[in-house]
């Protein structure tokens, strides 16, 4: 099966030697029921950064 | 020695991401040229993350969204010449290069507005004030040497001028003891790194620990009574990716702590647990956010002092 995803990459140039998302996990970015809970989850993280870098 | 790499990752990107939705994209080549010494550096040694049972560098993660997005680096150069159309630069390994363009945006390097100091008798006190590179000189280690040698510690504190208890210098406007990221130059002796973020998060808790020792030492305090320093604090940064209510995209990170503290975290400096990044549109939404509270907060609009940094 034809990898679509790769089909831009040039052999052997830089952007081969790197990890290139799937075309499921592109669609994820910007699935608004999974950035929703995504959204809750980063503004925790962050909450928690700030929390813990104020003395 | 540009000054934040955030601010051209979040202007190549949205180009990239307006030309696509023009539809021209197939008919412009965007290059980035950039002094870190490996993609995902962002003048801070770069970061680590966890990810699908793997710590990876921000290396990998850089370069990966790079080439999803069709663009190409140029890494490890200072551009040396502007020219019409031509930027002439040079690589780490000495070698010159030209890089021909119909649009480029640089970044200035980064220093200090240069501002000159007399005290009361008019004798000049700009050296005993200012780093070379204009930047006011705080309570920071500026002899820790070679980076072997360099420490979490050596990062200001109570961001006093150790000179004159009455100064104060906080954000962009102090002087870093060094870099974060390991100082690389070129055969030719140029030298090839960038400089440390200072972005707006910490900027922020800066100013708000020395507002509040300038306080207290005002009530009779004898020296600074709080602190904010980059080696003991972690960032929140949110890097536009793309604009677009459905579309946009955004990196949203934490790193904890900035300045990487390779003694007690020995291996990547940083807490893995508080040091994240993914892209996405949540990102977006929480920038687009941030954009409308923190211009409630700067009119101290009601309820202005819960918003954080
Ligand atoms: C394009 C861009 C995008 C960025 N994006 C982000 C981001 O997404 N997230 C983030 O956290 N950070 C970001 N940053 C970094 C952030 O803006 C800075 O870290 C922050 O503004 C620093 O605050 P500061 O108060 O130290 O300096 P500044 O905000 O630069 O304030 C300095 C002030 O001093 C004034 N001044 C200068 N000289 C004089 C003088 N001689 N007399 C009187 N006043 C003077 C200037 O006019 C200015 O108002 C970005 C920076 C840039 C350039």
């Amino acid at each position: 099966m034809a990898a679509k995803h790769m089909e831009h990459i040039e052999p052997y140039s830089p952007q081969s030697g790197t990890m290139i998302p799937t075309n499921f996990r592109k669609f994820l970015r910007t699935c608004v029921i999974w950035q929703f809970f995504r959204f809750i989850a980063i503004n925790i993280k962050m909450t928690i950064l700030i929390l813990k870098s104020h003395h | 020695m540009c000054t934040c790499q955030g601010a051209a990752f979040e202007y190549i990107f949205n180009i990239e991401h307006e030309a696509k939705k023009a539809g021209v994209r197939d008919n412009v080549d965007i290059k980035w040229i950039s002094n870190e010494s490996f993609l995902g550096d962002f003048g801070m040694g770069g970061m680590h993350l966890n990810v699908g049972g793997y710590t990876a560098s921000s290396k990998i993660f850089a370069e990966s969204l790079y080439s999803e997005r069709k663009l190409s680096w140029i890494i490890g150069a200072h551009v040396n010449k502007v020219e019409a159309g031509k930027a002439h630069y040079e690589l780490l390994d000495g070698t010159m290069g030209v890089e021909e363009f119909d649009f480029a945006m640089l970044i200035p390097p980064f220093a200090g507005v240069g501002l000159k100091a007399y005290n009361k008798s008019a004798e000049d006190i700009t050296e005993t004030l200012f780093a070379p590179n204009g930047f006011l000189k705080v309570d920071a280690n500026y002899a820790a040497g070679a980076y072997e040698n360099w420490k979490a510690s050596d990062w200001p504190r109570t961001l006093q001028n150790p000179t004159y208890g009455n100064i104060f210098a906080v954000g962009i406007a102090f002087a870093p003891p060094h870099p974060i990221s390991k100082p690389m130059s070129s055969p030719n002796g140029t030298m090839i790194t960038p400089t440390p973020p200072r972005t707006g998060m910490p900027s922020a808790m800066m100013g708000k620990a020395v507002a509040r020792s300038i306080v207290d030492m005002i009530n009779g305090a004898t020296k600074p009574t709080h602190t904010a320093c980059m080696a003991e604090m972690g960032a929140a940064c949110v890097a536009s990716a793309g604009k677009g209510l459905f579309s946009g995209t955004a990196a949203a990170m934490t790193v904890y702590p900035v300045v990487p503290d390779f003694e007690k975290y020995p291996g990547i400096g940083r807490d893995i647990k508080m040091t994240t990044g993914e892209i996405g549109l949540a990102g977006h939404w929480i920038k687009h956010f941030l954009h409308f509270a923190f211009i409630w907060k700067a009119k101290l609009k009601p309820f202005w002092t819960i918003i954080p940094e």
